[in-house]
């Protein structure tokens, strides 16, 4: 009776352990490196430095640049700064690959709301090119969701996600 | 003749979400626990729902991942595979949002639950062990696209 009492305890405790068993911890869920070859943007102007590799056809549409069916992904550098005496957004500098290497800089800011979710935070872009604009989903601190003109979610595919990812950059050397 | 339509009226009422996406994986960042990620840059996924709408049911998960090959979307020499199946469920709630729709997976092997943040019927974004959403990379993300 007792030798099964304790085996029932022994394999509830493992059955129950295996429930709590997660995925990825906390601590290892954390912004990775990212190279660079410019200068490093920091100081407490600083809000975050994001990047991702969205869908080209997509974005290149929105913003009426032609881009030709070879260009299957863009490759974007988002840096967001504040005001560091209010945490305000202030200005931005995007690295993306519709333009080259050639750095754009506009004003960002934040609104509340989006069609499905009265609560959501968005991160709106205003390029300094006329009609341009573009606008993310925030999902926390440190993964941005690039929405569409609508401000709906994009949908990726196997290889491309229309998501932002707050990365480190640290100094290549050439 | 009524249970055959019966199955017929079951089967006809299934129906799947298939969700693919390319993540980041290495040594820390194991997406599935049971990954051997010691040489690894990223996984591709496709993981089957069955009736999303519903709110529970089966699921497949697929996944193949290794190293790059550089200029390409492939995985050298064909990566190492994973497999797992079993059923899912909606839970409610993510850190800093109450209200968030999350999918949990429970393998039929009883390994490890897998939860994703459910941003609509078409994007889920895996999430970390405090239900947090698991950070990518500047090259991948942690987002599955529906198909």
């Amino acid at each position: 009776m007792k030798v099964g009492l304790v085996s029932f305890i022994f394999s509830f405790a493992i059955l129950f352990s295996n429930q709590t068993i997660a995925q990825v911890l906390t601590k290892d869920n954390i912004p990775q490196e990212s190279i660079t070859y410019q200068e490093s943007p920091t100081g407490p102007t600083l809000y975050g430095v994001f990047e991702g590799r969205p869908l080209c056809q997509e974005m290149a549409s929105q913003v009426n640049v032609d881009m030709t069916s070879a260009c299957t992904h863009l490759k974007w550098r988002l840096i967001l700064y504040v005001d560091p005496a209010t945490g305000k957004p202030t200005t931005f500098t995007s690295y993306m690959g519709l333009y080259g290497r050639t750095p754009h800089k506009g004003n960002w800011s934040v609104k509340k709301g989006s069609p499905y979710d009265k609560d959501a935070t968005l991160i709106v872009l205003d390029f300094d090119k006329p009609a341009e604009s573009f606008t993310l989903m925030k999902g926390d601190d440190n993964v941005l969701f690039i929405l569409d003109q609508h401000n709906q979610f994009r949908v990726g595919d196997m290889n491309f996600s229309y998501t932002l990812n707050r990365v480190k950059l640290v100094k290549g050397e050439r | 003749m009524g249970i055959f339509l019966s199955i017929l009226f079951a089967l006809l009422n299934m129906s799947s979400t298939t969700f693919v996406g390319s993540t980041p994986c290495g040594k820390n960042i194991k997406p599935i626990r049971s990954m051997d990620t010691s040489d690894c840059e990223f996984a591709k996924w496709t993981l089957v729902i069955d009736d999303l709408e519903k709110g529970f049911g089966k699921f497949k998960l697929h996944c193949v991942y290794g190293m790059t090959v550089p200029g390409t979307p492939n995985i050298r020499n064909g990566g190492s595979v994973c497999d797992l199946q079993g059923s899912w469920a909606l839970e409610t709630g993510i850190a800093g949002f109450a209200g968030a729709q999350v999918i949990r997976l429970d393998p039929d092997n009883g390994a490890e639950k897998i939860r994703f943040l459910k941003l609509n019927e078409k994007l889920i974004h895996l999430l970390d062990s405090e239900k947090r959403l698991m950070i990518g990379t500047s090259a991948w993300s942690f987002t599955l696209n529906a198909r």
